[in-house]
């Protein structure tokens, strides 16, 4: 068979495989990255052990892996998961497949809004995905009405462009207020790069609230998403609110990449790995797509995190910057084969 | 008293425009009929196609369905009545028959809700009248244009809505291609009375077809009315600038062109 036909047979045959086969992979790929997540770091430890010092409040081993991995692990999973659908939500808006919160910078907008919420309210921590949500949501709206011209839907260049340089402004000031506020701001290169060093039990409360708050939304988009792959026109015939549903998915979107950025700061290519290569096996349908898609980049994000961990111990690498080693490749890879 | 489409004194702008693509227009869609808008390129068929899918407001003038204003209608309601297909429509690559054709019952399916049974009939019952039953499996890629055709029109007829809208339904098809849509059109017409407004180039197919033909000239009705009297030689000579006439030979609507010709009267 050639590579043609082998496409050919593995989408037909994909349109067949039942729900529940992608349900159990969806089921072993959660239980792996918990697995993993929890047992590999600096030390290594069985599941059997790391199961029984979870269970047992007198175990040695209890504060290490029940109050400093299962926490990270939870919060990696949300923040993979948030970053993914947020990604496959963009990408639908802009009907691009180079979209991602990075990269049209909502992280960047998002990053900003909750910086300057930690420097000049520093009680108001409880509030910050919020804050987090509204930066994000108006960076979003900024790139859509700048990326906008009359008449014409815009081009992957312009929007791609235009987030680039609203992410730009973001980072600046971003920069500036750690420079300004150095005694109060969170150490800056970790946010920039994205990070899990440190998250606790207060973290995961905070990014899975409006993660899953996203992705149930996400969840009941699905028929509007798809409705997206198809042209402007041809989706409006359709019964499409068109510009009432991108902003609902863009603002849905704003709020995932928020939720991820509260908790990690700027972990980037999430959101663009992760449905792309899910697209090259499930078709573009956000069926499988959105909830598939959650989970694997929540265990991307853990697998990522937990390679951080044991690459270099004792030191734990930014799992930001491992994600970029894979997501700058892949990126260029799309621009590449994608962008004539 | 009318309850179908209906355009009142109607001026169209395309966003950026600096003229009007439509002018003064008035014009009734009568419920249940078969109506094709005919004219040269240029003329205003999409427009105004446009216009009636709610893809351009008004610049004056009104568009209503129902004697209700087409824009105060709600999306999802309005394309269950109202079903509308572009000139070259498109999909993400990848995407099924099947998905493109469940497409059509976006405006049935609550955002919340899954499928019904009426959707799955609506949406085999499509399947089977375009022949697609082989085809629902295959990508939209794998497909010619022909089949991508009728996949767009079983999505349409998924809809299951009393007013088609189609810009120029047998473009880039070939003849064969091109008369199995027009019959099908015919077909759907006759068997669910569902209303039809198409823009057809092809002006014997718009005669063997059409129960009106509505003939737009600079984007203003030239004439409207009973296909061989609205496709007159004059009509053609004003409005295509040609030297032609219809003649029917063994029942069917054949137009030779002789040559180019001077307006005699213009607009």
């Amino acid at each position: 068979m050639t590579s043609a036909s082998v496409t050919l047979w593995w989408r037909t045959e994909q349109a067949r495989r039942p729900a529940i086969v992608w349900s159990s992979l969806a089921g072993v790929l959660l239980l792996a990255a918990l697995v993993i997540g929890i047992c590999v770091g600096p030390t290594l430890h069985s599941p059997a052990t790391a199961l029984r010092a979870l269970l047992d409040h007198a175990d040695p081993l209890h504060v290490v892996l029940g109050e400093i991995r299962l926490p990270r692990v939870l919060a990696g999973l949300a923040v993979g998961a948030a970053l993914a659908t947020s990604g496959a939500l963009l990408q639908a808006v802009v009907r691009n497949p180079l979209a991602d919160p990075g990269i049209l910078g909502v992280t960047a907008g998002a990053g900003l809004a909750a910086l300057a919420t930690i420097v000049l309210w520093p009680h108001a921590t409880l509030w910050l995905p919020l804050f987090a949500f509204a930066g994000g949501l108006v960076e979003v709206v900024f790139v859509l009405l700048l990326a906008w011209r009359r008449g014409a839907e815009s081009s992957a260049l312009r929007i791609v462009l235009t987030g680039v340089a609203l992410q730009a402004l973001c980072l600046a000031g971003a920069s500036i207020l750690t420079f300004l506020f150095a005694d109060r701001a969170p150490a800056f290169s970790a946010f920039l790069v994205g990070s899990l060093n440190g998250t606790g039990w207060s973290d995961v409360a905070m990014v899975a609230i409006p993660t899953a708050i996203g992705l149930i939304a996400a969840l009941a988009s699905i028929g509007s998403l798809d409705l997206l792959l198809l042209d402007e026109a041809t989706a409006a015939g359709r019964g499409l609110d068109i510009r009432r549903t991108r902003f609902w998915l863009a603002s849905v979107g704003a709020l995932l990449a928020a939720a991820a950025v509260s908790v990690a700061g700027l972990v980037g290519f999430v959101g663009l790995v992760v449905p792309n290569a899910l697209r090259l096996v499930t078709g573009p349908s956000h069926r499988l797509l959105i909830p598939i898609g959650a989970v694997a980049g929540g265990a991307l994000v853990v697998f990522a995190d937990a390679t951080a961990r044991a690459s270099v111990p004792p030191l734990e690498l930014p799992v930001g910057a491992l994600l970029a080693l894979v997501g700058g490749p892949y990126f260029l890879w799309l621009l590449w084969s994608r962008i004539p | 008293m009318t309850t179908g489409l209906r355009a009142e004194r109607l001026c169209l702008r395309h966003a950026g425009a600096d003229r009007d693509s439509i002018r003064d227009l008035s014009l009734e869609v009568a419920p249940g009929e078969l109506l094709v808008l005919a004219g040269p390129n240029g003329s205003g068929k999409s427009t105004l196609l446009d216009g009636f899918a709610r893809r351009l407001r008004p610049r004056s003038g009104r568009l209503c369905f129902e004697q209700i204003d087409l824009h105060r209608w709600h999306a999802r309601a309005f394309a269950r009545r109202v079903a509308s297909l572009p000139q070259s429509p498109t999909c993400a690559e990848g995407a099924s028959v099947e998905s493109i054709v469940r497409a059509g019952r976006h405006a049935w399916i609550h955002a919340l809700g899954s499928p019904t049974a009426r959707d799955r009939e609506a949406v085999e019952r499509a399947l089977s009248d375009l022949d697609l039953g082989d085809l629902r499996r295959r990508t939209i890629e794998t497909l010619s244009g022909g089949e991508r055709r009728r996949v767009f029109l079983a999505m349409v007829l998924a809809q299951e809505s009393e007013v088609i809208l189609l810009d120029e339904p047998t473009a880039a098809l070939d003849l064969r291609q091109q008369w199995e849509v027009l019959s099908l059109l015919t077909k759907i017409h006759r068997e669910r009375r569902t209303t039809i407004v198409a823009s057809l180039h092809d002006l014997a197919h718009a005669c063997e077809i059409a129960e009106r033909v509505a003939l737009l000239h600079r984007g203003r009705l030239y004439a409207v009315g009973a296909p061989t009297t609205c496709l007159r030689a004059e009509s053609l000579r004003d409005v295509y600038g040609v030297d032609a006439a219809l003649e029917k030979i063994d029942g069917r609507f054949v137009l030779p062109v002789r040559g180019p010709a001077d307006a005699i009267r213009s607009l």
